[in-house]
């Protein structure tokens, strides 16, 4: 691929002067495959500029040099791989099982060689028909799971697997399959409190109003995204590159996202839902019918583990205060930018109730003034489709 | 569903398409302004609606009087950012407002199109301002009586050779009577025709080709270029999209209770 290494680097120093908060991540394709001199050249820069850098791979070409720049740059490692064995067939050789089970072998054995050096190592784990669909497979990549946290590794994503072209949708699971697969996942992961696999921990947050964690659930205009911002070969800024599907890496509308689509899905698809403040229809790219102009296609299963981590916290937490307990808010996107929350724990705090609870009776103490907190709901928005600050460690 | 607010945005399917051609786009809505209005001047038509800025006005009556020609007010109207389907009536005149209105030739003229204007007459209206009466007509039908404020769908699946697949229509037709990039100021003629091949209308085209021309010749051929290019227009939600080879745009619609999507084939000249 042809791209212009200076233009590049411009664009990272002039993004940085503008965005900050955001984080540089390395995308690919497998961006480990470009020139060493290239490839250690953009890890320095994102290291000057933030004091780590990270990279999304496949995990299968690490080997010491690489591990080497990783220490030298303080990277964060997001490898994808999708299961042990069988699970993680759609990655590396789709064609050829004994190919594709020793490429496996050789990323688990480099993910673990890298955590073992000390490197901060993240997964990102998608969810299809071949690793997901049914409670067997599901068994084997709770196993998985369970094997990467006896490794100290704790974390990662669980994303679920899209695409508008027909022969990767084949793979993509039915929403039932996702809500199925997402609950089975939370279910037995919520025992261990020191899990932090995605959305499980994200939802939990986003109920108790704290920010919106992904953009994903964050009002993201598809025309000038903002929880992803691609630096193009040439150096140009783009878009994320969810919205690459469609044939173009279009360039961005403007610098200001606008919310156009979440005025007609309050008035459509999401009318009265009481999760919209937690999830506005979610991420454009994965509009129904391939049209950003409709709810996500994973409506069932955000609507679903929602609805599971609500009654989990009330079920511990009876006077918990959350976000879907609002109807009357508007908007909490704007509120959350205007500096404004809710108080999630405000039943259970000596500061607020004179006789705090988790579960009976309280009686509230006189509110002098509210407090105004700023919240940054905006640009630290993590991306769902890399691993943004390393997640293992 | 309430409709949305005026917005147009508009992203470019690469940096070097926006490099070669947005320079065509800042220019061609400029030259359509200067069209309308020397259509009137030219003695092409009778009449011309017109903006009447606050901050411009005294500039735009210079014009029009060395033009020998009048102005009547119509209406005060907000402004608004991107494209609008329709005005926004206010009381107040100040920065953020404009007066829309009539150039005409006579006073008698201004008079007359003002008159229908008021009473809702499409069809005067337009034969005034020198649309065919067939296009004037069908505007009436689907506009007021179908309430289609941009009944571009209308209009193709009137166009005698479309065909229909996928609950998709595709059409083609001639350049001059494209209406699916006005949005982003890329037009010849500034109506509805009543068929994309309605040869009144591309009759009626040719002469707003040439003064068009006469304004700027290299920007009028590319608009050309580009309303000859094939393309997809969907209404879904209230929200316009259009698809071209070079860009996809995105602009307010109206509220319908289906989608509406065309392919126009974009091959006759």
């Amino acid at each position: 691929m042809r791209y212009d290494l200076q233009k590049i680097l411009e664009s990272m120093e002039q993004m940085h002067k503008t965005t900050r908060g955001n984080s540089f991540c390395m995308h690919g394709g497998e961006c480990t495959l470009i020139p060493r001199g290239d490839f250690e050249t953009i890890l320095k820069k994102m290291y000057e500029l933030q004091g780590q850098s990270a990279i999304q791979t496949n995990g299968y070409t690490i080997n010491n040099d690489l591990i080497r720049l990783f220490k030298n740059y303080r990277t964060n490692v997001g490898v994808s791989i999708d299961g042990d064995g069988e699970l993680n067939a759609l990655r590396g050789f789709p064609d050829n099982p004994e190919k594709n089970r020793k490429y496996t072998d050789k990323v688990l054995a480099n993910i673990l060689k890298m955590k073992k050096e000390g490197i901060h190592v993240g997964i990102i784990t998608v969810l299809h028909k071949v690793n997901a669909s049914t409670t067997d497979k599901l068994e084997k990549l709770l196993k998985f799971i369970l094997f990467l946290r006896s490794n100290d590794i704790k974390g990662g994503r669980l994303n679920l697997m899209w695409s508008n072209h027909p022969e990767a949708k084949q793979y993509q699971l039915t929403p039932e399959q996702a809500s199925n697969a997402w609950l089975f996942l939370y279910e037995n992961l919520k025992q261990y409190p020191d899990h932090h696999w995605q959305p499980f921990r994200e939802f939990v947050d986003n109920l108790l109003g704290f920010a919106q964690s992904s953009c994903s659930l964050g009002k993201c205009d598809y025309f000038c995204t903002y929880g992803a911002k691609t630096i193009l070969p040439d150096g140009t800024l783009g878009n994320c590159d969810r919205t690459h599907q469609e044939e173009h890496a279009y360039t961005r509308a403007s610098d200001k996202p606008t919310y156009e689509r979440y005025e007609i899905l309050k008035q459509t698809d999401c009318k009265g839902c009481r999760y919209w403040n937690v999830c506005f229809g979610g991420c454009p790219a994965e509009g129904v019918d391939g049209d950003w102009r409709n709810k996500t296609r994973w409506c069932e299963p955000i609507y679903s583990l929602y609805e599971k981590v609500e009654s989990d916290l009330k079920a511990m937490f009876p006077n918990i205060n959350l976000v879907s307990d609002h109807n009357e808010i508007d908007d909490y996107f704007d509120m959350l930018r205007s500096g404004k929350s809710i108080q999630p724990f405000k039943k259970m705090s000596r500061d607020k109730a004179v006789n705090p609870s988790s579960w009976k009776g309280v009686k509230m103490k006189k509110q002098k003034e509210k407090a105004k907190v700023p919240i940054n709901a905006h640009g630290d928005c993590a991306h769902g489709d890399h691993t943004d600050h390393g997640d293992s460690s | 569903m309430n409709d949305l607010k005026p917005f147009c945005k508009l992203v470019w399917n690469s940096v070097s398409l926006a490099d070669e051609w947005s320079n065509v786009l800042a220019k061609a809505q400029d030259i359509s302004f200067q069209a309308e209005y020397e259509m009137v001047r030219q003695g092409l038509r009778e009449a011309n609606v017109y903006h009447m800025y606050p901050n411009a006005f005294d500039k735009q009556i210079e014009q029009i009087t060395e033009d020998n020609l009048v102005f009547l007010p119509i209406l005060r109207s907000r402004t608004y950012s991107g494209f609008s389907h329709q005005h926004y009536p206010t009381e107040v005149l100040d920065s953020n407002s404009f007066v829309f209105g009539v150039v005409a030739e006579n006073l008698e003229a201004a008079k007359r199109f003002r008159n229908a204007s008021k009473s809702g007459d499409h069809v005067t209206q337009g034969l005034m301002l020198g649309y065919p009466e067939c296009c004037s007509k069908f505007f009436t039908e689907s506009w007021t009586k179908q309430k289609a404020l941009d009944p571009c769908y209308e209009t193709a699946l009137n166009t005698l050779s479309h065909t229909v697949e996928n609950d998709v229509v595709n059409v083609e037709g001639h350049p001059y009577l494209n209406q699916m990039l006005r949005y982003f100021g890329l037009r010849i003629t500034p109506f509805f025709p009543c068929s994309f091949n309605c040869q009144e209308a591309i009759q009626v085209g040719e002469a707003w080709h040439l003064v068009m021309k006469c304004i700027d010749e290299d920007t009028t051929d590319k608009i050309m270029e580009l309303l000859s290019q094939p393309l997809s227009w969907s209404l879904y939600k209230g929200i316009i999209e259009i698809k071209t080879p070079l860009f996809r745009g995105i602009v307010n619609g109206y509220s319908c209770d289906k989608r509406k999507e065309l392919r126009w084939t974009g091959k006759m000249k």
